[in-house]
């Protein structure tokens, strides 16, 4: 049996959860009305009915018991607990626990945070009696609690302005006025609520970021969350943050987001529930100075490409970015000088015959630039490495191919060259080179000789790799597999054979097919919980449950997008999943 | 005098004594600190139940186990090595997998004996590099751990990891290896002074021939030097194997390997003299036999004496090693092992040939207080989620819910009645009691 | 000037509630104590790699010699460029800092350092310097680690266990410091030398064993060290240093010599660690290595500033080396191949200022670079022997005779 402080925590928390649509409360004005001025920080769901409607849909609640750790809880009896005091509390609320969930919080839920660290939540219930039910049984419960352990019980009530307060201790405070719960982490800050509401006054609706928020959130969006950043920037830690945020690959690939977090006044995220899809959307006011940012060198004048279709996709990144001006700029950006900046200059001096990296080669390809990964598929005559890499590949296209397409031949094949000439030093096999046809395509292929008949079946992690260039129609295809490599000329002809056209604005675009990727963590499981065993100290079944877990959260992610994109200066990012439930 | 030389004199005086083999009785009753002494040494570090069950079961019962551990551990064995092999490329995973096996292994004596000839042939990933290699080199040592000295040596010396890491990769007629010559006598066998430099150049010719190829040795006899040869003033067309045994022959190489296995299970505080090891001396050299070394060793009177008792300083290994075993814990071992590299002792990685320094050497500022650091992140709590080991749940499951109790259970744990009334300990509360007793001078002697 | 003895016990009695001196404290201070009387030996040499190969020439640059004009395009230095200090030389533009120090009497030039028959390949030619021997395939402890293990063995017959070297940085400790009979640590933060929780006070009765006694001592001697190093680290804000890793290893250097707490050989990798090196230009060398140099030089002025500032320098001396110099010519692609021969900077508040020894020849080569005419580990003796007191044919298994370095 739990003990009762946790039923009581359990309770309040679903009268936290519960709460937020419109009934008697029509009488009442908007939560942030009732809530001060001067917010760090701010959350205001009104949408609860939609989000309530995924949360508490079959299929979420399907899939969320189907996960290993609560299947593991189910065999070990704390499911059965969690049930008890669920059908405790119904049995004394004399209602299912989804529809008091709708009915408590559906008139909509608002949180705000202030500097001097108080949290005020507003709750509107659709119903003030179950309301007054539910305020009477954690009452009752936490009295009980306390008679049983020999205490005088610490709830405590009074009368304020007409309003009445009760706290459980020092660290809450709350009241509940008509349908409207009002919980404050200090009695003080209850207190202000209730002059706020009799004397009037700045209040949070009045705050110009709060305003600026709910207006770039859009009235579709289900729930928004409001960050003071000019405020919060005060605080030290938040700005050391930010200014350590940045090396260089993270600002090429994220582009001006640190930067514009830097800059910003205002951080706005905007839910969106629409049956089984979530989208997120920020929106930062952070105008960020183009020269002295990374963000020059994203280009959004025709934007990113899409991303290129191919079988198994697994994940694919598209970029907008002026290559040739970020490496120009790197003594700026990037003052330090590693051993592997080192390494990679000279490597490049020598594929690219002395050319200067950014004026003679990066200057050569257009901005559009792609990565993506994919299943693959092992040739019997190989068999199936013990550890399983995705094929992936980078895909660019060149200003002057005809020229640049032999540059870069022979880079290429310096490059498996040298990787030949390192493997055989340390007695490794290598690559041979091969130049097959595909379609009217002939391009190059670097393979390792197959394997002995009886490996197939375990065989070398290098069988993971047989690099391919191809150079179809102005593309660049650098792959790290044959096949890819294949799948990816078929795609770019169609490509070219169609107006090419970008997304709009859009600088960076990520997009991730959760199933695909969760077949390739199936696939190499027996690695990963391994590793899991070494780098968490886990046992075997408890390495075996973490892996799972996240094998069985990332096939319900479906397709995950991923967006940024730059307007006059000022970066919105926006995150989209598509989730993937249990099917009825 | 001190307690301990006083036990070593006696044990000079009187070899037979010294060697016999111990009977409890009044003088040195068999009690807990007896057993987690033998079970210290024999593994590494004992847990309370296991303590429990030997002082119950008294030494020979307790040392049979040891020996020969209940159950068949192929199992494990079969298991750990698939995972090692397949952690291929890393040596930072071989050595979080074989730190698990220390942890876990139903065979400690094994793994103890595998880490000592890992010490002592000291193959290291500074000299092989390759991964692979070392699994193979140090699985090598495990299959021959216990067993027959002179077959073991003749497998290591032809290690392909052996070879790399001593320059040995080409051996040809024109250019013998005199470095692996001159170590395999200097350190391996017969020892420093007990050779000359005609043995090691002749030595050096009968190991011409061999060659690490992709990985794997191999022998070319048109680069064997199969001309007469002189060593120890044995004459013969020795091949490798062959001087192995004439080497292996010498009364020297013997005391080199009884010598340091008495530093391994017996003191590092005084060096015994020759007359107390001949009877060992005597008995390896005819049977070559490593375990039943250790069966005499742990046995002995001595090995109960205070000659003994706690005369070893604990390695990083053993010390971390002892603590996660001492509270049942669960820890992240590609941590620990980089932890464990930090205060001296990488695994895979010995320093030099000679293999690590021991006893007071693993202790100056930096390392005592990263030990003190050590204890304190893996016993701290909130616990890092990496390292779990979570005293205070332990007191609890041993139904101790104060401070005073908890303590007294970590000193008796941990230290047995060594430190019964340590002052240092006696302010702590319970999340602090463990790092305390594991910080104590006392807990660094074995 | 304070002994490293005398301040560790001050540091003992200066923090009672960390530590209270237990029963075997006053016999182990006293012997503590008189266990100190070299003078000098608190002297601590500093050991700053530039791995990958520093080009000597465009470091101190004959700008005038018609050889090396004509034999670098992108990369020649003309006398507008270069910072002029005599002898026709002058120092590579990003390096404003140490001419500073050149003037002040702080930097020494040792030119032309290199040793015979000098290894193409990275591995091979660095594993001699840090071996400090030409059999160095054979050698598998660093020159610095066996200068350790000769100074922990005279600790050991005098019953202290100070840590007396260490690797500082992040990288894989290089074989420079690898010792066969000492523990040489990593330290990759100052707070690596602090007690992350309070320790207990150590007490071990008089009647215990003489090993528990020695483990009491030690234990002892490293909380109070790790105390000084604490208040070292909460004495405040210490003077700028440049925000590189070698800005930030240099400064947990000067923290660990103010705090004196035995320590005596530092080594660190300013060229990025690992296998190659930063200072490997063979492309696009010009940016690269200014970058690499300006680095060096605000570092290293930061810390004798710092060491100065606290009077502290007399007791330091800093030296960089490198595998290699490189090739007078330039290659096709604006950088250049290994060489031989390049200069040697020594700093610190007793070293001989200036420029040492030649400008090496232009026209005699080995390698494609100026050919050596000092050996290397004439200037490891003169530090072995004159500057850490110990005695160079231990650790360098031979005689050679020392360069002037010292003042």
């Amino acid at each position: 049996m739990m003990s009762r402080s946790r039923l009581i925590g359990a309770a309040l928390l679903m009268a936290a959860v519960l709460t937020a649509h419109v009934s008697a409360a029509d009488d009442l004005p908007p939560a942030s009305q009732w809530l001060p001025a001067g917010a760090l920080l701010a959350v205001e769901v009104s949408g609860t009915a939609d989000v309530l409607d995924l949360a508490l849909s079959d299929g979420m609640i399907d899939t969320v018991s189907a996960m290993p750790p609560l299947q593991q809880k189910k065999q070990d009896g704390g499911l059965d607990q969690f049930k008890t005091i669920v059908g405790y509390f119904e049995a004394n609320l004399g209602t299912d626990w989804k529809t008091a969930a709708r009915t408590l919080l559906g008139g909509g839920v608002t949180l705000a945070l202030y500097p001097d660290k108080t949290v005020l939540l507003i709750v509107d219930s659709k119903d003030a009696a179950l309301l007054e039910e539910l305020r009477e049984f954690t009452t009752t419960v936490a009295k009980g609690e306390a008679a049983k352990k020999g205490n005088a019980d610490s709830i405590r009530s009074g009368e304020y302005r007409g309003a009445t307060g009760w706290t459980f201790g020092d660290k809450e405070a709350h009241a509940v006025v008509g349908n409207r719960l009002i919980v404050a982490n200090k009695s003080d800050a209850l207190k202000r609520v209730v002059d706020l509401r009799e004397d009037g006054g700045a209040a949070l609706a009045d705050q110009a970021e709060y305003k600026a928020a709910k207006a770039a959130a859009g009235p579709k969006a289900d729930a928004f969350l409001m960050v003071n950043m000019g405020a919060l920037k005060q605080v030290p830690n938040v700005q050391k943050g930010l200014d350590n945020v940045g090396n260089p690959v993270g600002s090429l690939l994220l582009a001006g987001v640190a930067d514009s977090l830097r800059a910003a006044n205002l951080l706005t995220l905007a839910l969106d529930v629409d049956g089984d899809t979530i989208s997120l959307a920020a929106v930062s006011d952070g105008k960020v100075d183009a020269a002295k940012s990374s963000v020059a060198f994203a280009k959004t004048d025709g934007g990113a490409l899409p991303n290129l279709k191919v079988p198994g996709f697994l994940a694919g990144f598209s970029f907008c970015r002026d290559l040739h001006s970020f490496y120009a700029a790197k003594d700026d950006l990037f003052p330090e000088r590693t051993g592997g900046l080192i390494f990679f200059e000279n490597m490049m001096g020598i594929f690219f015959s002395g050319r200067d990296l950014a004026d003679d080669v990066l200057s050569e390809t257009e901005p559009e630039i792609r990565v993506l990964a994919a299943r693959q598929k092992y040739d019997e005559e190989i068999g199936t490495p013990k550890t399983q890499i995705p094929a992936f590949a980078a895909v660019l296209r060149m200003k002057n191919p005809e020229k640049f397409s032999l540059v870069m031949e022979e880079a290429w094949q310096k490059a498996v060259g040298l990787v030949n000439f390192t493997r055989g030093q340390k007695a490794e096999p290598g690559l041979i080179i091969d130049r097959p046809t595909h379609g009217d395509t002939q391009f190059t292929v670097a393979r390792f000789a197959a394997p002995k008949v009886e490996e197939r079946t375990d065989a070398d992690v290098r069988f993971n790799f047989n690099p391919a260039l191809a150079m179809p129609d102005g593309y660049l295809i650098l792959s790290s597999t044959e096949g890819l490599a294949r799948d990816l000329i078929d795609a770019v002809k169609k490509e070219a054979s169609e107006t090419l056209a970008g997304i709009d604005e859009v600088h960076s675009l990520a997009e991730v097919d959760g199933t695909s990727v969760a077949t390739i963590l199936l696939a190499n499981r027996e690695q990963l919980v391994r590793n899991n065993m070494i780098e968490e100290g886990n046992s075997r079944d408890q390495a075996e449950m973490a892996i799972d877990s996240l094998v069985a959260i990332v096939s319900h992610l479906g397709r995950t997008k991923f967006e940024i994109r730059n307007e006059s200066g000022a970066t919105q990012a926006r995150f989209v999943i598509e989730l993937k439930l249990a099917a009825k | 005098m001190t307690p301990s030389s006083e036990a070593l004199a006696r044990a000079a005086n009187d070899p037979a004594w010294a060697w016999a083999r111990y009977e409890p009785g009044a003088e040195r009753p068999w009690d807990a600190r007896l057993a987690a002494h033998l079970l210290r040494r024999a593994g590494f570090g004992p847990n309370r139940s296991e303590i429990d069950q030997a002082a119950g079961d008294g030494p020979q019962k307790t040392i049979d186990r040891l020996l020969q551990p209940d159950g068949d551990p192929a199992e494990f064995e079969e298991m750990f090595a698939e995972y090692e092999r397949a952690a291929e490329g890393s040596v930072e995973s071989l050595r979080a997998w074989w730190l698990r096996r220390m942890i876990q292994t139903p065979y400690p004596l094994l793994e103890k004996l595998t880490l000592f000839w890992h010490g002592h042939f000291a193959v290291s990933q500074a000299e092989v590099g390759r991964a692979p290699m070392l699994q193979r080199h140090v699985q090598l040592l495990r299959e021959q751990a216990l067993g027959d000295f002179r077959s073991l040596l003749k497998a290591v010396m032809l290690d392909p990891a052996t070879l790399v890491c001593l320059k040995a990769e080409k051996s040809r007629k024109a250019t013998p290896p005199t470095a692996l010559a001159r170590t395999l006598l200097a350190r391996f066998t017969v020892g420093e002074g007990n050779f000359s430099e005609s043995d090691v150049t002749e030595t050096a010719r009968a190991f011409t021939g061999w060659f690490v190829n992709r990985n794997s040795r191999e022998f070319y006899p048109r680069e064997f030097d199969d001309g007469e040869k002189t060593v120890f003033g044995k004459k013969g067309n020795f091949t490798a194997e062959e001087v192995l045994d004439v080497i292996a022959d010498q009364r020297a190489t013997s005391q080199t390997i009884v010598r340091k296995l008495y530093r391994q299970f017996v003191s590092e505080v005084d060096e015994p003299g020759d007359a107390l090891l001949d009877t060992l001396v005597d008995s390896f050299a005819k049977t070559g036999n490593v375990l039943g070394t250790i069966e005499t060793v742990l046995r002995s009177n001595l090995f109960f004496s205070p000659a003994a008792y706690r005369c070893r300083v604990k390695s990083p290994v053993e010390y971390a090693v002892g603590l996660v075993r001492a509270f049942e814990g669960r820890v992240a071992t590609d941590r620990l092992g980089r932890a464990l590299a930090d205060l001296g002792q990488g695994l895979y990685n010995p320093p030099t040939s000679a293999g690590w320094p021991d006893g007071l050497a693993w202790l100056n500022d930096a390392t005592v207080v990263g030990r003190h650091n050590l204890a304190w992140q893996l016993l701290q709590q909130p616990g890092d989620n990496k390292y779990r080991l979570d005293a205070a749940t332990y007191a609890r499951q041993h139904g101790k819910q104060d401070a005073v109790a908890a303590r007294e259970l970590f000193l008796d744990l941990l230290l047995q009645s060594d430190a019964p009334d340590a002052a240092a300990v006696s302010a702590a509360g319970i999340e602090d009691a463990a790092r305390l007793v594991a910080c104590l001078p006392e807990y660094q002697p074995a | 000037m304070p002994t490293s003895r005398r301040d560790f016990l001050k540091a003992a009695a200066g923090v009672p509630a960390v530590l209270s001196l237990g029963s075997v404290a006053p016999a182990f201070l006293q012997r503590a104590a008189a266990a100190d009387p070299t003078p000098g030996a608190d002297r601590v040499l500093v050991v700053v790699e530039l791995s990958g190969g520093n080009d000597g020439l465009n470091t101190v640059v004959p700008y005038d010699n018609d050889e090396y004009g004509r034999n670098r395009n992108t990369l020649r230095m003309t006398k507008r460029d270069v910072i002029p200090i005599g002898s026709d030389l002058g120092l590579h533009p990003q390096m404003p800092e140490m001419k500073r120090l050149l003037d002040d009497g702080r930097l020494g030039i040792v030119q032309g350092v290199g040793y015979p028959n000098p290894h193409g390949g990275h591995p091979e030619s660095m594993r001699v310097w840090q071996t400090g021997r030409l059999d160095a395939e054979f050698c598998q402890t660093g020159w610095l680690g066996r200068a350790v293990d000769v100074i922990s063995n005279k600790d050991a017959t005098d019953h202290i266990a100070p840590c007396r070297g260490a690797f500082v940085g992040v990288f894989p400790r290089p074989l420079t410091v690898n010792a066969a009979g000492t523990v040489v640590p990593s330290v990759r933060s100052i707070e690596d030398w602090k007690l992350r929780a309070k320790a207990a006070p150590v007490d071990v009765p008089q009647d215990a064993s003489p090993l528990l006694q020695e483990v009491g001592r030690r234990t002892q001697s490293a909380q109070a060290h790790a105390a000084t190093v604490d208040e070292v680290i909460r004495s405040g804000e210490r003077r700028e240093y440049p925000d590189t890793p070698l800005g930030a290893n240099l400064r947990i250097m000067a923290q660990l010599i103010e705090a004196n707490v035995g320590v005596r050989i530092l080594n660190t990798d300013a060229g990025g660690g690992g296998d190659i090196g930063g200072y490997d230009n063979h492309a696009g060398q010009k940016d690269n290595h200014a970058a690499l140099l300006r680095q060096l030089s605000q570092g290293v002025a930061a810390f004798v500033d710092d060491l100065n500032g606290r009077g502290l320098l007399d007791r330091v001396v800093l030296i960089t080396t490198s595998e290699f110099g490189r090739t007078i010519q330039e290659n096709g692609r604006r950088g250049t191949d290994h060489g031989s021969a390049a200069p040697m900077l020594l700093a610190g508040g007793r070293v001989r200022p200036g420029l040492i020894g030649e400008h090496p020849s232009m026209t005699e080569t080995e390698n494609n670079g100026p050919k050596h005419h000092t050996d290397f580990r004439r200037v490891y003796a003169a530090l072995l022997d004159q500057w850490l007191g110990i005695d160079s044919q231990v650790v360098l298994g031979q005689k050679f005779e020392p360069i002037k370095v010292l003042a």
